[in-house]
């Protein structure tokens, strides 16, 4: 009798375990089939970019669904969604070391009581991704250094952005997305004709951007004074100087930057809103 | 649910042509044609006859009676010949007239119709003509009709056709040619074409979509179906924005008809995919033809554009006289018709009529009055381009891989993606068809970050905006949403109007990671070069891009450290938001508040005073629409760094300078001036946001002198060249006025907030917008609602100057 019993209750444990797992199982592959996600990479904000080895290159990669898709979660308090996310080239792999900029960070559409959608970003992101009809966009940046990318040979490579989950990760949204890739062509600066004044300016002109974004104020002030010799009318290279020499903690040099920038700044309709904040924030900074 | 409504035959009866051997217990409809031709000809006259008929009746055990007979004759003769006549060619009527060879002629006409069965004796319209006046001949009477009516079932070949020639020729050189061909149609077996009402009634074309109709017949018979070619629409592209490509085929699962389905292809097709070659002879996509005599087809008609019309027609083929195709007679609602229309529509629009919101639209209008704008109705867009729809951006952007120069290596490609058809490009593309009464707005970005902006601007603007992708508008140069029609050329089709004679753009937006001129973004126009600034403002026709700068890693760092050494909380993030919504409000008319837009063009007010356009309002002289290199050049020259606000109070350490070593004033970087870019409706994403300093009601900032001062001590270290101004200037209260706005476009020139505080904490007061004749006071007060324009048909006969 006991002996048919345990049966009995071994027997309807194993009925609610294999529904516990047909369950989970079907909604795996619900998710990973239904829902629509969106992938996009973009190289110095475009789809394509021409510079010279020794410049930086910055992908952003960022993670949305479309209007009309539903629910989904990517990612696990073990396995956050910018872990999932990688870059790939095509042909021999990646020509370039890439490192993390900053955090990733989520941006969030919310509608309020009176029907306003209010719009957060949010720095350093929860490790799940909840994307939800196009409501949540989910962003990190990579970056190849200028050292990275001065050994890279001239050439063009593709790449792009892949979401990938592991196969023992059952929970949420599973399987493997890709994006566009975009295009990086590598020029030797000695061959680049025309273009290769424009090409430096570029490299010296994000070099700078990069040191200021990595705390390499030296090194960004070097890059800046380059670039201010080659173009010596442009504003943002005074800009850049500005902001190295203002890390510096040499004010009054970099507020002699930011004078000459705004005096170089094209005509515009909009005010140069951001030059007069850097100005009065150098201002305030404490004299050495 | 179908089950409930019963499949109603929309389309009934026709009557078949059928084997005289054919009994029926039932009368049966029988029609007798005819049409004879004869002509004589003869050495002084021609004449030629026409004369048909047809006879219908029912037939019953071999008796016919008639419901009709009619009969149409047309005659014509024509005689000249030389006659001896008698001529009194003396006058003298006492003499006999004289014998004499002249000329004579004469022609008659005899034509006419009738219905033996209802007026067995018609009238005849006869004229004759005659010269001179013989008499020789008079005007016809009813024509002999003798050939008409039935034959002997023994003279008819297979049941069906009667035909005669003969030829005669008479003694006098007449010379006579008739011909007779009589076929009869008898209708003993109905062929009908039946469809579900209720789905008939329902279908909105949507490609890959069918209709099926069921055509019948009481006797196998063999069927043919045709879709009329001026009856069929054939729209290039599939809907307003997309043109048919691979994902077309994939998307609607009609991947078979790659390569047989053109982008200018028929609208509505038979897909020979549902037509099997065993049951059907003949499969054209606008063509089918079943291969045996059954007892019914079914025809599934398959819709190949969002905005597809068709018109189906149907035949029957007598099985028993010579194979002739009988069209089948349609009746829908009561009326006989030849063929049936998809989709159902009434109002003759082109437009489906089980979509209510276009119910009773010209196809041709554009009208969506919301939001009301400048007065413009519409976007651009016809009502049949909204219903025709759209593809909008779904989950992304697909961009293609993008070419390497000429002559250089291409990399190498990535391995295709297998299983996952959401890897192919344009695949998760979304379609919608958008609403003709409110106006819409398209915004391609491929920043995901900046195109959640798009939500909060239509909020703010009430106006449908929506997300596309570069293949949406042909590209980021031409921008043109309606592309379809608009790049065939096609305007109008069977006389409807289907799309305006001027494009509809959309808008490109972009980020930048170095400051379009050090402003947040900025909306470039169309003309612009790098020297040259057009002052154009939208609607987008005129907008080339949109640029907003994006924060880097560099900004963070620069604000983690300022902020730092300030002692304030490290700034978390910043929303883009009221950037997008601000320049796409350029984008769409919306100038600053102060300034204002004559001919498309800025009109700009009196302004901020700031270091870049102090050098012009210190000399009184007008903001110019056009900001030009010799402008820069002159503020280069001028060399003002800055300003100071004189005598200025409440002056923190480190913004008090010093002239000859007294102080005079303090630093300034922005004076809001009353009624421009600061003033007005505090929430509205049009108004600059802070200051340094404010003229408080009641006073005006005013130029004073250009000097070298230093600060922060009299002994520097800065030298700054600026301009000082006075007027009674009060400090700006930042604290209370740092976000940049992004409520809803202000509906009135009314300050708020700050803005409407009482006495001198009145920030910046309402709006004043100069008048484009630069007449301040002419009150061209005019909140930034009722600038919007989307529709670039506004500018029609804009001119280049």
């Amino acid at each position: 009798m006991g002996l048919k019993r345990r049966t009995d209750a071994a027997l309807v444990l194993l009925a609610v375990a294999t529904f516990a797992i047909g369950w989970m199982v079907w909604t795996a592959r619900r998710e990973t089939r239904s829902e629509r996600l969106g992938l996009t990479l973009l190289v110095n904000h475009g789809t394509r970019a021409e510079v010279t080895p020794g410049t930086p290159l910055f992908f952003e990669i960022s993670l949305t669904s479309g209007p009309s898709s539903g629910d989904v979660a990517i990612g696990s308090r073990w396995r956050p969604w910018h872990r999932l996310v990688r870059l790939e080239a095509s042909g021999a792999g990646m020509p370039w070391a890439l490192t993390m900029a900053g955090t990733p960070r989520s941006l969030s559409v919310v509608r309020t009581a009176d029907a306003r959608p209010e719009i957060t970003i949010q720095a350093d992101s929860s490790p799940v991704a909840h994307l939800d009809a196009g409501r949540h966009v989910y962003t990190l940046t990579q970056v190849a250094s200028p050292e990275a990318t001065a050994a890279v040979r001239p050439g063009a490579y593709r790449v792009r952005g892949v979401l990938e989950t592991p196969p023992w990760m059952l929970w949420g949204w599973r399987g493997r997305k890709v994006s566009s890739p975009v295009t990086i062509v590598v020029r030797d600066a000695a061959k680049a004709g025309d273009k290769r004044d424009a090409l430096e300016k570029q490299r010296l002109q994000r070099t700078a951007d990069f040191y200021l974004g990595t705390e390499r104020f030296a090194d960004a002030e070097n890059a800046a004074r380059q670039l201010i010799a080659q173009v010596p009318d442009q504003a943002n290279a005074h800009v850049l100087l500005g902001d190295a020499l203002i890390a510096l903690k040499r004010r009054d040099e970099a507020l002699a930057a930011y004078r000459r920038a705004i005096l170089l700044i094209p005509p515009s309709y909009e005010e140069p809103t951001l030059l007069m904040d850097r100005i009065r924030l150098a201002m305030e900074s404490p004299r050495r | 649910m179908n089950r409930n409504w019963p499949v109603l035959v929309l389309i009934l009866a026709a009557f078949t042509g059928e084997g005289g051997a054919t009994q029926s217990a039932a009368p049966g409809r029988v029609i007798w044609r005819g049409v004879m031709t004869e002509m004589t000809s003869s050495p002084s006259c021609e004449e030629q006859v026409v004369q048909t008929f047809e006879f219908e009746g029912d037939e019953r055990e071999g008796e016919t009676t008639w419901r009709s007979r009619k009969v149409t004759w047309n005659q014509g003769m024509t005689c000249a010949k030389d006659v001896l006549m008698f001529v009194d060619d003396d006058g003298d009527a006492t003499t006999p007239p004289r014998r004499k060879l002249g000329p004579w002629s004469a022609s008659c006409e005899n034509k006419g119709e009738a219905d033996l069965q209802s007026t067995p004796d018609p009238s005849v319209r006869s004229r004759c003509q005659e010269t001179p006046r013989l008499g020789f001949i008079s005007a016809r009477t009813l024509p002999t009709l003798g050939w008409t009516g039935p034959r002997p079932d023994d003279q008819m070949r297979d049941g069906c056709t009667f035909n005669t020639r003969s030829r005669t020729l008479g003694s006098d050189g007449t010379v006579g040619l008739i011909t007779v061909s009589i076929t009869v149609s008898r209708g003993h077996v109905d062929a009908s074409v039946d469809v579900d009402r209720r789905e008939y009634d329902a279908f909105v074309p949507e490609p890959g979509k069918t209709l099926t109709f069921t055509a019948r017949s009481a006797r196998p018979a063999r069927f043919r179906f045709e879709l009329e070619r001026d009856g069929t629409s054939r729209f290039p592209g599939y809907a307003t924005n997309a043109n048919v490509d691979d994902v077309f085929f994939l998307k609607h699962n009609l991947t078979h008809l790659r390569g047989q389905y053109a982008n200018d292809g028929a609208d509505m097709i038979f897909d020979p995919e549902r037509f099997s070659s065993v049951g059907w002879s003949r499969r054209d996509l606008h063509f089918v033809e079943t291969r045996a005599a059954e007892m019914s087809a079914l025809v599934p008609v398959t819709a190949m554009d969002y905005g597809a019309v068709g018109r189906l027609r149907a035949y029957v083929e007598s099985a028993d006289c010579g194979g002739s195709w009988q069209p089948i007679k349609i009746v829908v609602n009561g009326q006989p018709r030849d063929a049936i229309d998809i989709p159902v529509d009434a109002d003759n629009n082109l437009i489906a009529d089980a979509l209510e919101q276009y119910r009773g639209l010209d196809s041709g209008a554009d009208d969506d009055a919301e939001p009301k704008g400048n007065g413009m109705a519409g976007d651009g867009l016809t009502a049949f381009e909204e219903y025709r729809g759209f593809v909008v951006r779904g989950a992304s952007c697909p961009v293609p891989p993008e070419p390497v120069d000429a002559g250089e290596p291409s990399p190498e490609p990535f391995p295709r993606e297998e299983g996952d058809p959401s890897d192919i490009p344009g695949v998760d593309d979304e379609y919608l068809r958008t609403v003709p009464q409110r106006k819409d707005l398209f915004v391609h970005t491929l920043d995901a970050e900046l195109g959640a902006g798009l939500r909060a601007f239509a909020w703010s603007t009430d106006l449908k905006v929506h997300a596309i992708c570069e293949p949406h508008y042909v590209d980021n140069d031409t921008r043109i949403v309606n592309f379809t029609l608009q790049a065939a050329g096609m305007r109008t089709w069977r006389s409807k109007r289907v799309s305006q004679d001027e494009p509809q753009h959309g808008l490109y937006m972009l980020a930048v990671d170095f400051r379009p001129r050090e402003a947040l973004a900025i909306a470039i126009a169309v003309d612009e070069t790098p020297d040259y600034d057009s002052g154009l403002i939208g609607p987008p026709r005129f907008v080339r891009f949109i640029l907003v700068y994006k924060r880097s890693r560099r900004d963070e760092v620069m604000e983690a450290l300022n902020a730092r050494r300030a002692g304030r909380p490290i700034p978390e993030s910043v929303n883009y938001t009221p950037v997008v919504m601000h320049e796409l409000g350029h984008a769409v008319g919306i100038p600053h508040h102060g300034d204002s837009v004559e001919n498309w063009r800025l009109v700009f007010g009196k302004g901020n005073v700031t270091a870049r356009l102090s050098v012009f309002q210190r000399a009184g002289l007008p903001l110019l629409t056009r900001s030009t290199s010799e402008d820069r050049l002159r503020n280069i020259a001028a060399g003002v760094e800055g300003l100071i606000v004189v005598p200025g109070t409440d002056c923190p350490d480190v913004d008090r300078m010093h002239r000859d070593g007294q102080f005079a004033g303090c630093w300034a970087g922005v004076i809001a001036r009353r009624g421009q870019q600061n003033s007005g409706n505090f929430h509205c994403p049009m108004r600059y946001a802070g200051a340094d300093w404010y003229e408080p009601p009641g006073s005006t900032a005013n130029y004073l002198w250009t000097d070298v001062v230093t600060g922060p001590t009299p002994d520097g270290p800065d030298r700054i060249k600026v301009d000082a101004w006075g007027g009674n200037l009060l400090r700006y209260d930042i604290d209370r006025d740092r976000e940049f706005p992004m409520g809803k476009l202000c509906t009135s020139t009314r300050g708020t907030e700050i803005n409407a505080l009482p006495g001198s904490r009145n920030h910046n007061g309402n709006v004043t917008r100069v008048h484009p004749n630069r007449n301040e006071d002419a009150g061209h007060d005019k909140p930034c609602v009722e600038f919007l324009v989307v529709n670039d048909v506004a500018t029609r006969g804009f001119r280049w100057d």
